[in-house]
């Protein structure tokens, strides 16, 4: 016992020590502590307790004979600055909207028609081959299965408007995506500036760029892309960069040693090694394309979302499910298809 | 390897056509057909189905009914209950008879059902205990009374009022209200003592207060019943003291919401559009109708814009859309050369009718239908277009926010007529009926709150004016609209409601107060 007593007496740390450890460890924390409790005493004091926010810039009396005081807002400032904006964007660059949309609807035309002139059998066997070419026997029989669903259901008309609608997306997303990734992973700038916009692209909730969107370009075709491209681009940007920049150093520097140009470097070292990354990229712009399909149908771009909507409206389940697994099966084809043949193309690449 | 790899592709291509061709063997052989479900049925067939279900629809409705028998039948239901009437008032039989017969009729009930049914629905009327007709019946009948002399006119309101807020806790039988009052009124009662009851009603209904229930309004989608809302709730927690509240939706979520008494209040069901959603709950009991609002004179038709009009002044009925000068001009790239028309929503009962109308109208080869899947981007379709004033041709409704705020012009159509709208639907959308409808219980918990619902009349002119100031000033919101409203136009809303809740609301404007149950926008 007496042992014991010595042992804490001699070995542990007076209080006081303890104290001042503690204090001092945690410092920053009971300053800010300290820093809160104030800022509540003197808010309490001067305000009182359930404060709200200031967002009432000034106070206007309304027209009429028994005015009314109305408050405009922080929101409503603000607000009103954006839809002039908008305004204005819509009269002034109509010419723009004008001439963009002609050219997206020109384009889904021409796909939507050559794949509703080819009989369909032609089509489904066509696509099964380019499945089995690229995969198994399963992926033919899922093919086959999955659009013969289709067909049966009567989706057969929206299916390919919807093919046609994610083909043109997709391109524009690659045409733009492509560029961007490659100016990402060469330049930090660029990097920094483009990754919260692509954050905002993707999270975004739809609707609030879709509104613009049909200010714009009015309703279908061009809205629907406009606003898929939006949603769906993002990743294609993304993979692009991590592809480019996961090129291993080496591999650069032994370019660069055998004097090839920075453009011989991007386009026969960078890119190629990169490609499986982009493919993937490609891939998932695809997919979150198709994800919009209804949202695209609600500004009257057609295709399958178009039988979702009236289910929904129509208050008919059955109806929602079957176009709803209309659009998974078109997704695990597109999805199965690009996977088989990117994996193909980068066996033959590291063949080759 | 070769060799090998492209059996394989032969032998698929093989399978493959040999499979389709049993299909489209078994499908009646039509190959370019890309929905092969529907060749079952041949056009020939099809237009006889469909003009054999015309013909039935157009059958008279009552064939086993004659006139003479209904009315038999009436004056036999009311001289039964004549001797034994609680609790039902001639207007109600008289409405429930009509509504049994209609219905009876409609399913080619006979004669002796249709009488059997109202005989069943008035006993079942008798035994309820108050409805909102009673009262106002009880109510008139005090008020002769009062009129011949023996009580003053507001002895015969406090009595009224107490009367109604005790039937209403369900203390009382519409008969009991029925029978004080009369009491009162045949000098079994002095003056003080109706005073007392009087007093004493006041006390319970004070301690009421303290007890009511929050009566939740659907707040719709568009302006026209948010306002009405803002303003209905204004009276209803100033007036009468109920909490209040406001659940946001729009049409059908907040239609459910009302018939499953999620929420109590709806200011707008527009009929025709939601005839039959509405006939289905009325029938089930789980809404009841207590007027009207807004008024009659709200359609929904094709328009373009004013400016467009001034342009092109010939242009002013759908007829004069089968000229080729339209087509260029309502044109659109990918609609194939024809005039793009902006229908309803896709889904919504209108889409199906407005494509009906294109077709009777003769405007098939004229016009391109585009559907948007959204009121809000059909909206901003118009916006965009009058913004850069250029044309625009659609299908815009009543309240819809544009209609309110642009300056539109309704191109004319065949006026309406039942015969046309069940056959072919070529000719206008029949004049809208806004119905306002409680729950059930509403009308026990809160018989005050329905009876001035009852006495609504903000009708589409008013409403214009507060469409028409809000434009004024964009800063307001419905809240200020409905505030401004209530401010100026007390000569409409103390009609509404009862000297007292007048007093209170007239002291709670001054005082600037605004209502709990208000949202933020």
């Amino acid at each position: 016992m007496a042992r014991l007593n010595s042992m804490q007496s001699g070995e542990s740390p007076g209080p006081l020590k303890v104290a001042t450890q503690f204090v001092s460890r945690f410092k920053k924390w009971f300053i800010g502590a300290g820093a809160v409790l104030a800022i509540l005493l003197v808010s309490l004091i001067i305000w009182g307790p359930e404060m709200q926010f200031p967002t009432t810039v000034s106070t206007v009396q309304s027209s009429g004979d028994s005015p009314v005081e109305l408050k405009r807002t922080v929101r409503q400032v603000t607000g009103n600055a954006i839809d002039d904006a908008v305004d204005w964007l819509t009269v002034e660059a109509s010419w723009l909207f004008d001439s963009l949309s002609t050219a997206i609807i020109h384009s889904l035309d021409t796909i939507e028609k050559v794949i509703k002139w080819v009989p369909w059998p032609v089509m489904v066997a066509a696509l099964g081959l380019f499945a089995y070419s690229v995969g198994r026997w399963s992926l033919l029989s899922f093919t086959v299965g999955a659009l013969l669903y289709m067909g049966f259901m009567g989706l057969w008309p929206n299916t390919i408007d919807t093919i046609a609608l994610m083909v043109v997306a997709v391109a524009i997303a690659v045409v733009i995506g492509l560029p961007l990734g490659v100016l990402m992973a060469r330049s930090r700038t660029a990097d920094n500036l483009m990754r919260p916009i692509l954050d905002g692209m993707q999270t975004m909730p739809s609707f609030v760029y879709l509104l613009p969107g049909i200010l714009f370009f009015g309703l279908g075709k061009p809205a629907g892309i406009f606003a898929t491209l939006i949603y769906a681009s993002p990743p294609v940007i993304r993979l692009t960069n991590l592809g480019i920049r996961q090129v291993s150093q080496e591999t650069v520097e032994a370019a660069r040693s055998f004097g090839s140009t920075p453009l011989q470097l991007l386009t026969k070292v960078q890119i190629p090694m990169a490609l499986p990354t982009i493919m993937a990229g490609i891939n998932q712009t695809t997919m979150m394309a198709l994800a919009m399909v209804t949202i695209a149908s609600m500004v009257a771009a057609g295709g399958l979302g178009i039988d979702v909507l009236r289910a929904l409206q129509k208050n008919e389940p059955g109806n929602g499910f079957i176009a709803g697994f209309a659009i998974v099966f078109l997704a695990i084809i597109i999805d199965r298809m690009t996977q088989a043949f990117a994996q193909r193309q980068q066996r033959t690449l590291s063949v080759g | 390897m070769l060799a090998t790899r492209f059996t394989r592709y032969l032998i698929i291509i093989g399978v493959m056509t040999a499979m389709f061709a049993i299909v489209v063997g078994a499908c009646g052989g039509d190959d370019d057909a890309p929905e092969p479900a529907q060749s079952g049925v041949s056009a020939e067939e099809l237009r006889q189905i469909v003009s054999e279900e015309v013909a039935k629809s157009q059958q008279p409705a009552q064939p086993q009914v004659s006139m003479e028998e209904i009315g038999a039948m009436v004056e036999n239901a009311m001289s039964g209950l004549a001797a034994s009437m609680e609790g039902v008032s001639p207007e109600e039989i008289q409405g429930m008879v009509e509504g049994a017969v209609a219905a009876a009729a409609a399913q080619g009930a006979s004669p002796e059902e249709i009488q059997a049914m109202v005989e069943g629905a008035v006993a079942a009327a008798t035994e309820n205990a108050v409805t909102g007709t009673d009262v106002q019946t009880a109510i008139t009948q005090a008020v002769t009374a009062a009129q011949a002399g023996m009580l003053t006119s507001e002895d015969v309101d406090k009595a009224v009022s107490s009367a109604v807020m005790q039937a209403a806790e369900g203390t009382l039988s519409a008969a009991d209200v029925r029978s004080i009052l009369m009491e009162g009124a045949q000098d079994a009662l002095t003056e003080e003592q109706v005073a007392a009851i009087v007093a004493q009603a006041l006390q319970e209904r004070d301690a009421m207060m303290t007890t009511r229930e929050t009566i939740i309004f659907s707040d719709l989608d568009w302006t026209s019943a948010q306002v009405q809302n803002r303003i209905a709730q204004y009276i209803t927690e100033f007036g009468y003291g109920y909490p209040t509240d406001v659940v946001f939706g729009s049409t059908l979520p907040l239609f459910n919401g009302l018939r499953a008494g999620d929420t109590h209040v709806t200011m707008e069901i527009w009929l025709p559009n939601q005839d039959e959603a509405w006939a289905e709950a009325q029938s089930m009991g789980q809404v009841v109708a207590i007027g009207e609002s807004l008024g009659k004179d709200w359609q929904s038709a094709f328009v373009i814009p004013a400016y467009l009009q001034e342009e092109y002044p010939e242009l002013d009925s759908v007829d004069d859309l089968k000229d080729d000068q339209y087509k260029t001009l309502f044109e659109r790239t990918g609609s194939g050369g024809k005039a793009v028309l902006v229908s309803c929503v896709l889904g919504w009962a209108c889409d199906g009718v407005n494509t009906a109308q294109v077709s009777g109208y003769g405007l098939d080869d004229y016009v391109d239908i585009l559907r948007p899947g959204d009121g809000s981007a059909l909206n901003a379709d118009l916006y965009g277009a009058y913004e850069r004033q250029e044309p625009w041709l659609g299908y815009q409704w009543g309240t819809n926010a544009p209609a309110l705020i642009l300056d539109l012009v309704r191109l004319e159509e065949p006026a309406y007529t039942d015969q046309c709208w069940f056959t072919t639907k070529a000719c206008a959308y029949e004049d809208a009926t806004i119905l306002i409808a409680v729950g059930p219980d509403v009308l026990q918990r809160a018989p005050d709150v329905v009876s001035m619902l009852r006495n609504w009349t903000f009708n589409i002119e008013r409403y214009k004016a507060v469409a028409a100031w809000a434009n004024d000033n964009p800063d307001a919101t419905n809240n200020d609209a409905a505030l401004w409203w209530l401010k100026g136009n007390e000569d409409v809303w103390s009609t509404w409601v009862t000297d007292e809740a007048q007093a209170s609301i007239q002291a709670a404007l001054a005082s600037d107060n605004i209502p709990q149950g208000w949202p933020e926008q």
